[in-house]
């Protein structure tokens, strides 16, 4: 994922703004990292450039 | 997996058994899709993509992107504006990524779910939807989650495979893509079973004026629909 999807990008299950936290980036692109809901706290990881936005099963 | 049944379960029991279905035949599904619609999946996409404005610094989201044909598309065309996919089956998106990489283009892909789209109100100008909302039920919740993300006026562009509405070919069509269709794509993915899927899951879409009549309770404006190839694909277009 790139920067500008931050933008526009929101906690599925609450809609809530994300904290990003980048754990590799390349040519702009961000492999891997996780992005955290402010609000509510789910933890997304982002995976070889894909960010997993499916709320985890309880 | 895969079954006849599978295409009438709602909610996430669906959503789970689409995302293992196309898991089973990610690395197939190219090819596979463009024989069992004699390669017509690829002009129906681009009739739909027309109603996309090419030159313009727009922003599209593409629900079900898969595996990135869509985003591959506009970028070939000149599409300037920015571009992000989203698909609930990761064995897609990884083939999708790859054939984006590759052509070093960028593209923003979210594994996410269509209920649930993890966008801010008013985020696009367009969001587009080639060969996946069949999959989907309830889509009224889907259309519904849509119109919050469209930006006020923004389009809605829904393509899908459809049932004629002349008896006669539907008849035809009924034999060609119940029962060939299937065959082959079974042949090909060495997965029969989960070929039965794909026509069940049209057997069970709501008919057109259906889809125009919950666009318009999901808030969209000025619906409408255009049938092609003798009404087996359809475009339904509604503005936020």
């Amino acid at each position: 994922m790139y920067r500008d999807l931050l933008k526009i990008l929101c906690c599925s299950s609450c809609k809530g703004e994300l904290k990003l936290e980048i754990e590799k980036e390349e040519n702009d692109e961000i492999i891997s990292g996780y992005l955290t809901c402010k609000n509510c706290g789910l933890k997304y990881p982002i995976e070889d450039g894909i960010p997993v936005m499916i709320i985890p099963q309880k | 997996m895969g079954s006849v049944e599978d295409a009438y379960l709602t909610g996430d029991k669906r959503t789970e058994k689409v995302r293992i279905f196309f898991s089973s035949i990610y690395d197939k599904y190219d090819i596979t899709n463009k024989i069992m619609t004699f390669g017509l999946d690829i002009y129906w996409r681009t009739v739909a993509l027309s109603y996309i404005s090419m030159g313009s610094n727009k922003s599209v989201l593409d629900i079900g992107t898969g595996t990135c044909d869509i985003p591959l598309y506009l970028i070939k065309k000149g599409f300037k504006g920015s571009i992000t996919g989203i698909d609930i089956t990761r064995d897609m998106l990884k083939v999708g990524y790859k054939k984006l990489y590759t052509n070093k283009k960028k593209v923003n892909l979210i594994e996410g779910n269509v209920f649930t789209l993890p966008f801010k109100d008013e985020s696009f100008d367009y969001v587009i939807s080639a060969y996946t909302f069949r999959n989907i039920s309830p889509i009224d919740d889907a259309i519904a989650e849509v119109n919050r993300i469209l930006k006020k006026s923004g389009l809605f562009i829904l393509l899908e495979i459809s049932i004629p509405t002349n008896e006669v070919i539907r008849e035809i069509h009924k034999k060609v893509f119940l029962k060939v269709g299937p065959y082959i794509g079974g042949i090909l993915s060495k997965n029969e079973e989960a070929y039965s899927y794909l026509p069940q899951s049209l057997l069970s879409f709501p008919a057109r004026n259906e889809i125009i009549k919950k666009f318009y309770l999901a808030k969209f404006k000025n619906c409408r629909y255009r049938d092609c190839t003798l009404g087996t694909a359809t475009v339904f277009l509604g503005n936020k």
